[in-house]
């Protein structure tokens, strides 16, 4: 998963992204003023955009209806520092599908994040099942056939979102963009590397193939 | 103080006025009427004084001798009889009713009244002397007799009428006191109704509702139109004041949420997953970091709340004359190491006399100190921050240039407003809240001075403050 920060503050979005990385091990991009945020929303297919009410240049409503308007429909967590109803319900009706107020609790944060990329994808439990694979998003825990499955941060990451996209054909293209942000060096065939990985572990001698290529086009998750 | 009814007092003033107004009524009616009907009475009484001295006269025979003929005195039916004593000049009684005090031989001239009472029943008499003998002897021309008649009445009757009539008087002047005490707290009430309009009106005034709805009919009374009006004034002072210090404590609180919101994560990240000592330290100093600026937007909170409480106290304080220079090189001394990270030059151009102000002089530099901050804040590397300090009719006037990018004309006047902004991100990096030029304001305003910006060609901004000279 890859998400987005536009928050002029610079360390506590290094804080966000630091703890999205490691706690839910997401790519995460930075955007410190309203027009590189836009910009950045617009050119990357991201997860989720965490957005900042009070930026310079743009401020985050301006940022929100913008977006909405050129029919972005990632989910948006507004960050905010006034926390009144009306500035909570203008936020919401401008198209953000949540709000935090400052200062927030991080834990709660990254459950929140999480909660709307799962619901982005059309997931509403944190536990994804695919015929005998079983993926806790919350422990990020993955399971075959009852037996837990160690995997390494970028296995997971491969399989987690191959899972939320559960039916339909991943480009490595896709992969790629959904799994680095900028500061990663991208190869696709890298991805490779992890698929092969991922088959070694959940596709013992017994198991069922899980991870189907599709030649020319990318990968399938299918039980 | 005793509390008391506005309509109790007025009815009792009306009903005591007329009440004395009744009962003088009655007096004069009573004086009035009585005179009057003892004027008449005596004369009635003289009437028949004369008529029944006419039935005196002389008998018939060759010696004629004066007689009362009490076989013309008229027949009395009903009522209590007359009383009557008729003598001569010379005290001969020649006819007399029943005794009574006072009927005796007299010898006065004129006349003469007085009252007195026989067997309980009040009697008015009168005495006349010299009344002639009215019959006379044909042909022998005699010098007269005179008569001295005493004739009394009862005045029961006349008594009875004279109460009838101040019995009038009185049932007149209770009616009136009663229509007039009613009509009094009828207008009374009238008149107070829009008081207690208000009154409900200025109890629904709260923290949500500020509208003061004041009835019309408040407006038309002379004497409460003023009350309504100075209570709508001041349910707007009062709102204005009210509005202010939530924007502020609302600002404030956005405020002080965002280092909060840093210094929470850093921690929370550092907890996350066991770290390294290094990350750790870096962590812990990043967090004491954040406390800082925490610690620096509490300083001018303080600040500024202390120059508000300040603005009513300084009239009454005696304070020193201090001179203006000082506090302005102090400033200047404060902010040379970040004159010198922003490679700014800051110029100070003072005459070599004192320019008295009477002030605190640690609220001045402080003053002096936020200006010449918010001048290098906003104005790029290499160029100089000029303050200028000078005697102007009456004023100490203290100006702060700057050669930096300018304020926009619509944010001249808003400048000085709490919290105020021009661009959040500029600022922010600076370290600014917004509040160095509103406690520059409040502590100027303070000490009775005043405050403005102005632009200054081709770039830059003009920060004067002037301050009433101390002489």
């Amino acid at each position: 998963m890859r998400v987005l920060i536009v928050e002029d503050e610079k360390r506590l979005a290094l804080n966000i992204g630091r703890s999205l990385r490691e706690s839910a091990g997401y790519a995460v991009d930075y955007a410190t003023n309203g027009s590189e945020g836009i910009y950045m929303a617009q050119s990357n297919p991201y997860d989720l955009v965490i957005l900042d009410l009070m930026l310079p240049e743009l401020d985050g409503q301006t940022i929100l209806r913008r977006l909405r308007e050129t029919g972005s429909t990632f989910p948006v967590l507004v960050l905010t520092a006034r926390d009144d109803k009306e500035t909570v319900i203008r936020v919401l009706n401008a198209g953000a599908d949540d709000y935090v107020s400052k200062p927030f609790d991080l834990g709660e944060l990254i459950a929140r994040v999480k909660a709307l990329i799962r619901r982005g994808k059309g997931q509403s439990t944190a536990t994804i099942r695919v015929g005998t694979l079983e993926i806790n998003t919350v422990d990020r825990t993955v399971r075959r056939d009852g037996r837990n499955v160690l995997l390494t941060g970028m296995e997971y990451r491969v399989i987690e979102y191959l899972a939320h996209r559960r039916g339909a054909v991943v480009t490595k293209a896709e992969l790629l963009e959904h799994l680095y942000d900028f500061n990663w060096e991208r190869f696709s065939n890298v991805i490779e590397v992890y698929v092969s990985g991922l088959r070694r572990k959940l596709e013992v001698p017994g198991n069922a193939r899980i991870i189907h290529t599709i030649r020319g086009h990318g990968y399938t998750l299918q039980g | 103080m005793r509390s008391f009814s506005i309509k109790r007092r007025i009815t009792l003033a009306v009903v005591a006025a007329e009440l004395i107004l009744v009962a003088s009524l009655l007096l004069l009616a009573s004086y009035i009427i009585r005179s009057n009907a003892i004027k008449s009475f005596d004369a009635a009484l003289h009437g028949r004084g004369m008529s029944i001295a006419a039935l005196v006269r002389y008998s018939e025979g060759p010696h004629p001798d004066l007689f009362f003929d009490s076989t013309l005195l008229p027949r009395v039916t009903e009522g209590i009889p007359d009383l009557y004593f008729i003598e001569t000049e010379n005290g001969r009684p020649l006819a007399t009713s029943t005794p009574a005090p006072g009927f005796s031989s007299s010898n006065g001239k004129g006349s003469r009244v007085w009252d007195f009472s026989l067997n309980g029943v009040p009697f008015r008499a009168l005495q006349l002397h010299g009344v002639p003998v009215l019959d006379s002897e044909e042909e022998e021309p005699t010098t007269p007799i005179m008569l001295n008649v005493t004739y009394a009445a009862s005045t029961g009757d006349m008594n009875r009428a004279l109460a009838r009539a101040l019995f009038g008087v009185l049932v007149g002047g209770i009616l009136l006191l009663v229509i007039s005490a009613y009509a009094s707290i009828q207008s009374i009430e009238r008149g107070l109704r829009p008081l207690s309009e208000l009154t409900s009106s200025a109890n629904s005034i709260s923290a949500a509702d500020w509208n003061l709805k004041v009835s019309p009919s408040a407006v038309t009374v002379v004497e409460i139109a003023p009350l309504a009006r100075a209570m709508s004034q001041m349910v707007e002072t009062l709102h204005a004041a009210f509005q202010q210090q939530r924007d502020f404590t609302s600002n404030a609180a956005h405020e002080l949420k965002t280092p909060v919101a840093i210094l929470k994560s850093t921690l929370q990240s550092l907890l996350q997953e066991p770290r390294t000592n290094n990350v750790y330290r870096e962590g812990i100093t990043d967090a004491l970091f954040d406390l800082a600026r925490l610690e620096d937007l509490l300083h001018s909170m303080l600040r500024l709340a202390r120059a508000d409480q300040q603005a009513s106290a300084n009239e009454l304080r005696n304070l020193g004359a201090i001179d203006v220079v000082g506090t302005c090189e102090a400033a200047i001394a404060r902010l040379a190491p970040l004159a010198q990270r922003h490679g700014t030059v800051i110029s100070l151009s003072a005459p070599s006399d004192m320019l008295p102000v009477r002030a605190e002089p640690e609220d001045l530099e402080i003053v002096w100190a936020n200006l010449i901050e918010n001048a290098i804040r906003y104005s790029q590397a290499n160029s100089t921050v000029k303050i200028t300090a000078a005697r102007h009719n009456g004023f100490v006037v203290v100006a702060v240039e700057d050669g930096g990018i300018g304020i926009p004309a619509a944010e001249l006047s808003r400048v000085f407003e709490r919290f105020h902004r021009s661009d959040p991100s500029r600022s922010r990096q600076g370290g600014g809240y917004g509040l160095g030029l509103a406690i520059a304001k409040a502590f100027v305003e303070s000490y009775g001075g005043s405050i403005a910006a102005t632009p200054i060609a081709p770039s830059g901004t003009r920060i004067g403050v002037e301050l009433p000279i101390s002489n």
